[in-house]
């Protein structure tokens, strides 16, 4: 039976009808039994209601005003289609298989399994693009199709906005969503503790790639920004915070593209561990 | 003129055309902007942003099945820029010390379900400014634009179980600040549970 935390997940997914039937019979299911997502289901609804309002009318003058700064605004020059270079694709399957292997490496040395490491090697081909093929809009997340060269991270290619500083607004505290370190999952075994100045290990992955469970440990700046903005929560050092699989996948994908030093040990359950 | 063809001859520096974009889509704009920023004068100041952006980013835009996702996206970025230059003028700390709108509410539960229904708005509306930025951006894409998790997906850039996780999260946070004040306590759901979930949201 799963913790009650994750049948939220479901239930909000739910009430947008973005829940598969499976799912859906599960969480049915769970819920005639629990009066605790029962609530939380109402509450939601309820949520739902009163967030459901008209739209209200565009104040009158908005369209004028606008167009009268329109008139004295030039737009932008057109950006050149920049084609994405060769050389990146060649980079990205490089670092991949540099992992995979490190992956193998750490894997043999703790358990002497190779089944992961194969794993994440097969989990790592989609990313290389074959040579001269387009890269799918879905990847460079561009409608207009050019890459800016200066940015390391592909993004919109005609978003003029700057880059967002880091929030600085105060955060909303939950302490529901997190729990004390004394409730802390059960720690890797002696072994996999061994490893841990050894850089990070790669543990089982399943078919799919998808990751196993357990805490991810990490204290970089990254990995402070990534909870205030996706947990919503504040950082403490030394704190647990539970997390779903999509966000452990998530904050994993984030402190990778950051660069930022972290530790896995495998475990029960998803969580970080605030370093 | 069909709504590709206002796109390119815009991106082409027609202002008749993007006026035209402008009446299309000032509604869906306006009422983002103003759940974002929760207030008529910054909604005002963020959509008029948005579209300018738009305008002067128009000529490297391609592709009109996108326009509205990039509009969207455009508004909810200067939602936020607008909202973080607001809270840097006030303070920081300011956030949690104010009211943030929210009236005093009757505990004791009003016998006229309709007043009920509308004090519970006017303390989600009040809520959703103490969320985050991306719980609320995700949240309001949702909500009120009806965008499915693959739209609010493209429009933030991110991944679709991000999405679910930050509008699980946003739901929560919300339901937890509504509890505080006490407008979650008695109520009743308006329908059947059944109804909504079978609907699929919006």
């Amino acid at each position: 039976m799963k913790p009650c935390e994750e049948y939220e997940v479901w239930i909000s997914a739910f009430l947008d009808g973005e829940l598969s039937g499976e799912d859906r019979s599960e969480l049915m299911q769970h819920m005639a039994v629990c009066q605790t997502c029962q609530r939380y289901f109402d509450d939601l609804v309820a949520v739902h209601d009163a967030l459901e309002q008209e739209e209200v009318p565009v104040p009158e003058g908005f369209g004028p005003q606008l167009m009268a700064r329109v008139r004295e605004t030039e737009q932008e020059k057109p950006r050149k289609r920049i084609p994405f270079p060769h050389w990146r694709q060649w980079t990205a399957l490089a670092a991949c298989c540099a992992l995979a292997v490190l992956g193998l490496w750490s894997f043999r040395n703790a358990q002497g399994n190779q089944k992961a490491a194969q794993d994440a090697v097969a989990a790592c081909v989609p990313y290389a693009a074959p040579d001269g093929a387009d890269i799918p809009e879905a990847l460079n997340g561009s409608e207009a199709g050019t890459v800016p060269e200066e940015s390391p991270k592909l993004r919109m290619a005609n978003d003029d906005t700057p880059p967002q500083p880091e929030p600085q607004e105060a955060k909303l505290e939950d302490e529901a969503l997190s729990i004390a370190p004394a409730a802390a999952p059960p720690a890797g075994d002696a072994e996999m503790c061994m490893e841990r100045d050894n850089g990070p290990t790669v543990y089982e992955s399943d078919e799919t790639g998808a990751l196993s469970q357990g805490t991810l440990s990490a204290g970089g700046e990254a990995a402070r920004r990534w909870v205030e903005d996706e947990l919503g929560l504040d950082w403490e050092s030394g704190r647990l915070y539970q997390l779903t699989k999509e966000e452990y996948a998530g904050l994993l994908a984030a402190l990778t593209e950051a660069e930022e030093d972290f530790r896995q040990e495998p475990g029960e359950g998803f969580w970080l561990l605030a370093e | 003129m069909m709504a590709d063809e206002l796109v390119r001859a815009a991106a082409g520096g027609d202002e008749d055309a993007f006026a035209q974009l402008v009446a299309l889509h000032e509604k869906k704009v306006y009422n983002l902007a103003l759940r974002m920023c929760g207030n008529p004068e910054d909604a005002w100041d963020a959509a008029q942003e948005a579209f300018l952006s738009a305008w002067r980013g128009l000529p490297s835009f391609r592709g009109e099945a996108g326009f509205s996702t990039w509009l969207y996206r455009l508004t909810s970025n200067a939602a936020i820029d607008l909202l973080r230059r607001t809270r840097r003028q006030r303070g920081e700390a300011s956030l949690d010390d104010e009211n943030l709108g929210i009236d005093a509410v009757d505990r004791t539960p009003s016998p006229q379900e309709q007043a009920e229904a509308s004090e519970l708005r006017g303390a989600v509306t009040a809520g959703l400014s103490r969320l985050t930025d991306s719980h609320r951006q995700a949240l309001v894409l949702r909500e009120v634009q009806g965008l499915s998790y693959e739209e609010i997906a493209a429009v933030l850039e991110v991944d679709m179980g991000t999405v679910k996780s930050r509008i699980s999260r946003a739901r929560g946070a919300l339901r937890k600040i509504l509890q505080e004040n006490g407008n979650l306590s008695g109520y009743l759901p308006s329908k059947p549970a059944e109804t909504v979930g079978k609907g699929g949201g919006r």
